[in-house]
């Protein structure tokens, strides 16, 4: 009888004990890098998700830049307590998997179908799938429509870069008495547009297999010459001094006045562009060279975590936020591109485009797009291309001299890097 | 030799503006609207200061706390690496223990490893403590360090041994020495490892964000991080607002110690 008694007891506690251990949420720790109006927009999306379902709980915290997050990964996976899932700067995917830090999502099952084919190519490693496309951007022409009209130019934006040049050559205005001088074209002196444009010119950054640095090449002299003319033999363009963040600052701070024409910034720059240009903004495709070629950027997201359990809700919360609706949603309010294909074709998205051209732009761009080299993430190749580019618009060095000097550079640190990896 | 003096003081002048030009800078962008701050040509005194950038500030990111969590590792951090370098300064100077220049070495040669270096191997440490994502991460392994402690031995050397003789003779053991005597003559010194060791803390990244996780335990650098968007508009004037936040502590502590601290470094430099 006793024991009977005593058994009810120990059945009735482990009820008691058990039940919430069952119905607790799983959760996922989930470092983000976006931070601002960027990051708030995400951080409600999480809450969303949190909400709408009682299984999976993502605990995302703003960790600071992608660097900071992954450098703080890291270090955390060295001493054994890594975050769960972390957001990754596109390229970094490839590497990250080549180091063994990430494990591929063969387990999880995910359905890829739907993703677009560019977006998701830097998420694979020796044909296996490492990491899922999140926030995703591509550099964009902008231009200032009110300013083409009054040069006499019309509506569209130039396709090529010979168009480009005649359209900065009508759009330069020296200063006069009630108005400031205005010039055609301007860009940040950048890793990335400078990709874009080797590629323009038939040139390319690296060899992606073996590491080999190839922009000291024709067709990427060639594009860094044409560049350097436009500001100092035509003087048609500026390029902004100073560091990335601040150049970037002058530049937008330059269109939002309509000191210049034309400029290449991000789409994850588009709502910001709307809000602030006092006058009707146009956005097309970056200008072809021999042929039409972009980069993509943004953030991919990967799973650190061992733990299958915690994998699943992971992959949970990936598939929730990148389904036809959410990408939707995430890519209407930011201006980043929708990863998933079915979004972008989606009566929403679409409905969208018609009241927003400009959104438009970003997703039809992506048949021309290109995966960016593994070299694109090497700090010592990077900081080397941009003072290249620094000497040669600024500074007015060679093209030729300046891109050999920097090759034979940061070539070591590209050999490490592929020996490393 | 009169115009000489003026030479010297308008070069020093114009020196002095150049180094305080970003900090005025900061100062009246932290009053503009983000208009003002990107004009071109670039616009000085904004026409009305818009003070409700800092308004902005603690709403958009709680400043409050961060700068609460700051202040406490700063004090804690401060008071006992001006404690640990007292006593041990004055043992590496006064008490004859075997082995003692050795040790003197070891703690020198902690200053050469930078704290990259040692992430790993403290992460590993703070872990069995279970103390990751907490303030007691930020806090202990910054108890001692080693250049307060050579600050304190240097200016503890240069104290007249007779001092220490007749206090013995009066019956004062080695706290009482060291509290009564030596630290209130080695004030300068005191003060210069409390600015540094100050400074040091209040500006750190690197450790608060690699050992906190949640908002509750970051510190000041760490939200001005919050600031500087990927991808996104940085909102310079806000940032320069923040950065107000930020800075004025530090500042404040320098005036007030500027004194002590140049006499400090100087007479630690000249002796030892």
């Amino acid at each position: 009888m006793r024991s009977v008694k005593l058994l009810a007891v120990v059945v009735a506690l482990s009820v008691l004990v058990s039940v919430p251990v069952l119905a607790a949420p799983v959760q996922v720790d989930f470092w983000m890098g976006l931070s601002g109006s960027l990051g708030e927009v995400l951080m409600e999306m999480v809450n969303q998700f949190n909400a709408s379902q009682d299984e999976v709980f993502i605990n995302a915290t703003f960790q600071g830049s992608y660097f900071d997050v992954q450098q703080k990964a890291m270090i955390a996976m060295a001493g054994g307590m890594p975050p769960d899932m972390i957001q990754v700067e596109q390229a970094q995917v490839r590497n990250l998997a080549a180091m063994g830090v990430v494990l591929p999502l063969s387990d999880l099952d995910l359905d890829t179908s739907e993703f677009i084919p560019t977006l998701i190519a830097d998420c694979y490693y020796n044909g296996e799938l490492y990491g899922i496309p999140f926030n995703r951007s591509t550099p964009l022409l902008y231009y200032n429509k009110d300013m083409f009209r009054e040069a006499g130019l019309g509506e569209d934006p130039p396709k090529t870069w010979g168009e480009l040049l005649e359209f900065a050559k009508k759009l330069t205005k020296p200063a006069t008495d009630d108005q400031e001088a205005t010039w055609g074209f301007q860009a940040v002196p950048n890793f990335w547009f400078f990709e874009a444009m080797v590629w323009q010119f038939g040139g390319e950054m690296a060899d992606d297999s073996t590491g080999k640095l190839l922009y000291d090449q024709p067709g990427a002299v060639e594009a860094l010459k044409f560049w350097q003319d436009l500001i100092h033999v035509h003087g048609v363009a500026r390029c902004p001094a100073g560091e990335e963040a601040a150049a970037h600052a002058i530049t937008r701070a330059d269109f939002y006045a309509g000191r210049v024409a034309m400029i290449f910034d991000s789409t994850g720059q588009l709502t910001a562009h709307n809000q602030n240009t006092p006058f009707e903004m146009g956005v097309g495709f970056l200008p072809a060279g021999v042929t039409h070629a972009v980069p993509t950027g943004g953030g991919n997201i990967v799973i650190l975590s061992r733990n299958p359990e915690i994998r699943r809700a992971a992959a949970k919360f990936i598939e929730w936020f990148t389904n036809a609706e959410n990408a939707a949603v995430w890519s209407m309010r930011t201006g980043y591109m929708p990863v998933n294909q079915v979004a972008m074709n989606s009566e929403e998205m679409q409905k969208f485009y018609a009241e927003n051209p400009n959104a438009r732009v970003a997703g039809e761009q992506l048949q021309y797009a290109r995966t960016v080299p593994a070299i694109s993430v090497i700090p010592e190749v990077v900081e080397s291309v941009e003072s290249a580019l620094q000497a040669v618009l600024l500074g007015g060095e060679d093209p030729a001299t300046a891109l050999a000097n920097s090759v034979r550079e940061s070539q070591p640190a590209a050999d490490k890097f592929f020996r490393n990896r | 030799m009169r115009g000489k003096t003026i030479v010297v003081h308008g070069l020093l002048i114009i020196i002095s503006l150049i180094i305080v030009l970003p900090m005025i800078w900061m100062v009246l962008g932290s009053l503009k609207t983000i208009q003002e701050f990107l004009s071109k040509p670039p616009l000085w005194i904004p026409p009305r200061p818009a003070w409700e950038n800092y308004v902005e500030v603690l709403k958009a990111a709680p400043f409050g706390l961060f700068f609460r969590n700051s202040l406490v590792v700063a004090i804690v951090v401060v008071t006992s690496q001006l404690l640990t370098a007292a006593l041990a300064g004055y043992a590496l100077a006064w008490i004859n223990v075997p082995g003692r220049n050795l040790i003197f070495g070891i703690i020198l040669a902690t200053m050469m490893i930078p704290a990259h270096a040692t992430a790993v191997p403290s992460f590993l440490i703070l872990r069995r403590l279970g103390w990751i994502d907490s303030l007691q991460a930020l806090m202990v392994p910054f108890l001692a360090q080693g250049f307060a402690v050579f600050l304190m031995r240097q200016a503890f050397l240069v104290i007249p041994v007779e001092l220490v003789e007749s206090a013995k003779l009066d019956g004062a053991g080695h706290l009482r020495i060291l509290f009564s005597i030596m630290l209130p003559l080695a004030k300068p010194a005191a003060i210069t490892v409390v600015v540094l060791s100050a400074v040091a803390t209040w500006n750190n990244y690197f450790w608060p964000l690699i050992f906190t996780n949640s908002t509750k335990y970051r510190t000041l650098p760490l939200g001005l991080a919050m600031f500087r968007s990927q991808e996104g508009m940085a909102q310079w004037n806000l940032l320069m607002a923040a950065s107000m936040i930020v800075v004025t502590p530090m500042m404040l502590l320098f005036l007030i110690g500027q004194r002590y601290f140049i006499e400090g470094i100087s007479r630690t430099g000249l002796k030892g």
